[in-house]
């Protein structure tokens, strides 16, 4: 039908006021519409009533198009009204009931869509009439069994649709009425997938998207089953991570299936979909959020935070979270950000009553003030904690072994006098003696864990000097022994034990055991060789000599890189101390009694220089007359083989010249000090040190520093001094320097010092720093000081306090007497110095800072927690001396340079 | 403790077997040149929880052993990543969709 134009003026003039700010409301400022008065609706709706129909029509249509189905529909009736048989205007008053329909089903008002429903069904057009729109609208706006005979009939005459298809498709999803379907003819594209659709729907109903999809194999990518294909497909890609995949997938789900076009959104919204995850993200910000509420200590907001933290990161159990938490944040209590109390009460407000007394438990211990009470409580409490009797066992254990740990760590044996009956009962102690004690305790962990290995190492390691500690050890070691029989750790540990006993046939004894367990472990070879080396000493002095040549056979079987030499030495002795009837090895028995020079000829034949040499100057170090064999003939011979060999030093690379002045600081077992070397050489070869680079020769200018050879080394530095290219020409300086420091006390002075220091480039500074360390052990006094912190001010001080001295390390400075011995004097001294001199360079502050962080160190504080830092404060403060000078260090420091101090450092000045 | 298990993406109930075939599963998707945190967060992990004894110090003495509070807090973040949940139709049809 043919729209009804409007023509002429008038008309013209009615259309103008529909379109003029009468009809269209004029809009406010901020963007509301402005209510029109009664009066002015009144006038409109009279001029609508007298407009034309086609002119309503067309009004009716613009309203549509702009989504105000309400008044497009009254007006549409209007027009209908005035042209009843106008079908035109009926399929648009059915399009615009419709699209109300969906707008109030998509509002949620249902009551008023199903209204809007009846309207629409009144006004539909045959389906002959019907386009592929009008039969979409239709579908969307009639349930299930109302739409698919209007799109049965729509289809005999124009053949399938696929949106509509995609409609019903997507109503099966939720409503699977199958039966329904009959209704529709077999050209239907649905009713050829109705199977797979059937079996597909019921795994992906289940979750079994996998089976899902490979049900769906044979679907086509024009059939309206293809997008649940491709959610299938999706979903699966989702749960196997393979995120391209899924997002491919998702893309191909067309924008026409209405119930999955949603989907699309999950590329980009993978975590906005929450359905799709356990839990949610938590994010950095809250957690970053969360330590700032305890920092300021804001509880409340820490406590729902807390709350919230856990819930998102493990939604089964959130109570498993708040403790992981409140765990992580214990430290902020053992470094005094967070109270106790307010720890107490995050944990009480966050855990159930007997999680909370367990988790403080727990904290105290951990805390670690009253140790030994504080071990024994949360020993007690345990139970609540670890319910599997095994399980408590092990806990107990651990808890027991890292006390005694601790205490011997940190010194605090003594702090178990006082306690009750039932507390030391807890720990396994039934000894008053503090030593003992720790090996009590640890022998209990073991008990209770013969599995705890820490334990056994611990004890292998506690200090033991009375018989029952040694005794108490031995049992737990013989433990060890038994229950590690494949380790040679606990012969090693028994072996050094027995030693400490003088039980050398029992250590021997171990140390074959050791051998036994690990025949190639070089660790347990040179302790071994140590054993065997201490066995021929000792039988040698006893002059049970076909002992030691049972060991000495051993020895040198035994013997590698490192060990030759020693064992050398014990061959030649052997051979001095015999009369030839003991030959080693199975060889010819002597009738005569060898020659030195031939035993050591023999000995030394099949050695490489170095060690010929090294052998040679460890029998030098120990030849004196009346000592084993050795007279003063005998040392003659040994130096008359020794001088051809010390002039054939010359063959040796610098760096071998070095190892022989100066032996390597190995960790020998039982405690066999390394021989100062540096002087048999320098006796029989005085221009060795010509021999050596410059890189080599430091360390030989200590050990010659070391050997008192103080005017020698200062003659080798000025000689070298001529020659030496960087860094060593100003090295050489330093040492130079310091020698003449310490062999002239009276004139000393940071100036030269610093000219040198001052000269050297940024990358070898740290050379001079540890060689200024290596040297402090040399100097005394304010050098000593200077030289350990690499600060040359304090030569200039007036202080005499043992911080600027060089005394902070000295025992005596922590003992109250012996302190008073210096305590009249003292501090005036270093009020007066600190009073007189500026806040630059040469402030004394600057040096007692690191005299602090000495004894920061000293103490055994650093990264002590708190308690224990404030314990050792209150200690200290007794002494009404040293509590001066630090509360007026406190007083005097600056607060620009505080930071200059380690936490640890700070607490014992200003908690 | 639970970082741990849900690093390894495990239930606090899993075995020594478990645990040791789960690790080993996850170092060999996250190497070290992959990536690098995941994979030092998994060793961490399988370390403090690889046996009985494991498991009961990390229990015992996550307290102190905690140096760094925030590292340690955003490594629990890390680990309680959500995982996918296995979702039905229906209930993904009847799920509030996103905005």
């Amino acid at each position: 039908m043919a729209t009804e134009r409007p023509s002429g003026g008038l008309l013209n003039k009615k259309v103008d006021s529909f379109s003029g700010p009468g009809f269209y409301p004029a809009k406010l400022p901020n963007g509301m519409a402005k209510k029109k008065s009664k009066k002015t609706r009144k006038t409109e709706r009279k001029k609508l009533l007298n407009a034309p129909s086609a002119q309503l029509m067309e009004k009716g249509r613009s309203l549509t198009a702009a989504g105000n189905y309400r008044e497009a529909i009254d007006i549409l009736k209007l027009a209908l009204k005035k042209d009843e048989t106008n079908t035109e205007i009926k399929t648009l008053l059915f399009r615009t009931y419709a699209l109300r329909e969906t707008q109030l089903r998509q509002k949620g008002m249902v009551k008023e869509a199903d209204v809007i429903h009846a309207h629409t069904l009144s006004f539909r057009p045959d389906v002959q009439a019907l386009s592929e729109n009008d039969l979409i609208l239709i579908m969307k706006a009639s349930p299930l069994q109302e739409a698919l005979p209007s799109y049965a009939e729509y289809i005999s005459s124009a053949g399938p649709s696929s949106e509509a298809e995609h409609i019903i498709a997507s109503r099966l999803l939720t409503d699977p009425r199958w039966d329904l379907l009959d209704a529709l003819p077999d050209t239907s594209p649905l009713k050829r997938d109705l199977c797979v659709f059937r079996d597909a729907l019921k795994w992906m109903n289940e979750a079994r998207w996998k089976k899902a999809l490979a049900a769906m194999r044979s679907v086509s990518r024009t059939s309206p089953i293809a997008p649940l294909k491709m959610l299938c497909r999706a979903m699966a890609c989702f749960y196997g991570k393979d995120e391209d995949g899924m997002n491919r997938a998702l893309s191909m789900i067309p924008e026409s299936f209405p119930i999955l076009s949603v989907f699309r959104r999950v590329e980009r919204l993978p975590q906005n979909f929450p359905v799709l995850w356990e839990g949610r993200q938590v994010a950095e910000d809250e957690i970053h959020s969360l330590l700032s509420d305890l920092k300021t200590q804001r509880l409340k907001a820490a406590i729902g935070k807390i709350k919230q933290i856990s819930q998102a990161l493990f939604p089964p159990a959130p109570q498993a979270a708040v403790r992981q938490i409140l765990q992580m944040i214990m430290p902020m209590g053992f470094s005094g950000i967070l109270d106790e109390d307010v720890l107490q009460e995050l944990a009480e407000a966050l855990l159930s009553e007997a999680d909370a007394a367990v988790f403080m438990a727990q904290y105290y211990f951990l805390a670690a003030e009253d140790i030994f009470e504080e071990t024994a409580d949360y020993l007690n409490m345990l139970d609540s904690e670890f319910a599997d009797p095994s399980d408590l066992r092990i806990a107990s254990s651990l808890v027991l072994t890292d006390a005694a740990g601790q205490i011997s760590k940190r010194h605090m044996a003594d702090d178990m006098y006082g306690l009750s009956v039932r507390t030391l009962k807890s720990l396994g102690i039934a000894s008053k003696d503090a030593e003992t004690a720790l090996i009590e305790m640890t022998l209990k962990a073991i008990e209770l864990d013969p599995e705890n290995r820490s334990a056994y190492d611990l004890l292998a390691n506690l200090p033991r000097s009375s018989r029952k500690s040694k005794q108490l050890a031995e049992q737990g070691l013989l433990r060890m022994y038994e229950r590690f029989s494949d380790d040679p750790e606990p012969c090693l540990a028994l072996s050094r034990l027995y030693y400490e006993k003088n039980a050398f046939r029992q250590a021997e004894t171990m140390l074959e055991a050791a051998m036994k367990r690990a025949p190639y472990d070089e660790r347990v070879r040179e302790y071994r060789i140590t054993g065997l080396l201490h066995a021929i000493e000792r039988n040698l002095q006893r002059k049970k000599l076909h002992i030691v040549k049972q060991d000495l056979e051993k020895a040198v079987k035994l013997s590698g890189k490192n060990t030759k030499p020693p064992v050398a030495v014990k061959q030649v002795r052997f051979e001095m101390e015999q009369t030839g009837q003991l030959p080693l090895f199975g060889g010819e028995i002597q009738t005569e009694k060898k020659d030195i020079r031939s035993i050591i000829a023999t000995v030394l034949s099949p050695m490489l220089l170095f060690d010929r040499l090294k052998t040679l100057a460890l029998l030098a170090a120990e030849a004196r007359p009346g000592y084993g064999p050795w007279d003063t003939a005998k040392i003659r011979q040994l130096d008359a083989v020794f001088r051809p060999y010390a002039a054939r030093m010359k063959e040796l690379p610098s760096s071998q010249i070095r190892r022989l002045l100066v032996p390597e600081e190995d960790r020998p077992p039982y405690r066999m000090k390394p021989k100062p070397m540096i002087s048999i050489f320098l006796d029989r070869q005085p221009k060795i040190l010509n021999l050596l680079l410059d890189e080599d020769v430091l360390p030989v200018l200590e050990a010659m520093l070391a050997s008192g050879l103080t005017k020698a080394c200062a003659k080798e530095i000025r000689r070298r001094q001529k020659t030496a290219k960087k860094p060593f020409d100003h090295l050489l300086a330093f040492y130079s320097l310091v020698i003449r420091h310490i062999t002239d006390k009276t004139d000393r002075n940071a100036e030269p010092f610093e000219t040198i220091v001052n000269q050297v480039e940024d990358r070898y500074r740290e050379l001079f720093r540890a060689a200024s360390r290596r040297l402090s052990v040399f100097a005394e006094g304010r050098l000593k000081a200077a030289l350990e912190h690499f600060n040359f001010k304090l030569l200039n001080t007036g202080c005499t306090c043992p911080m600027c001295t060089g005394r902070a390390g000295e025992a005596e400075f922590f003992d109250p007497d012996g302190f008073d011995e210096n305590g009249e004097a003292f501090f005036p001294n270093i009020f007066d110095g600190l009073g007189e001199l500026p806040w630059g360079e040469g402030n004394p502050l600057k040096s007692a800072i690191s005299d602090i962080e000495q004894l920061v160190d000293e103490m055994g504080l650093r990264g002590a927690p708190e308690k224990i830092i404030r314990k050792r404060r209150r200690e200290l403060y007794n002494n009404f001396q040293i509590r001066m000078v630090l509360e007026m260090f406190a007083d005097l420091m600056p607060d620009e340079m505080k930071p200059l101090l380690s936490r640890e450092a700070r607490m014992l000045v200003w908690v | 403790m639970l970082a741990h298990y849900l690093t390894l993406g495990l239930e606090e109930s899993a075995t020594d077997e478990q645990i040791r075939n789960r690790y080993l599963e996850r170092i060999k998707i996250h190497t070290p040149e992959t990536d690098a945190q995941r994979f030092q967060d998994i060793t961490q992990a399988y370390e403090a929880i690889k046996n009985r004894r494991a498991r009961i110090y990390s229990r015992i003495f996550t307290g102190r052993n905690t140096s760094d509070m925030e590292a340690a807090l955003l490594y629990l973040v890390r680990a309680g990543r959500p995982k996918p949940k296995l979702v039905g139709l229906q209930e993904l049809l009847r799920a509030p969709k996103p905005a």
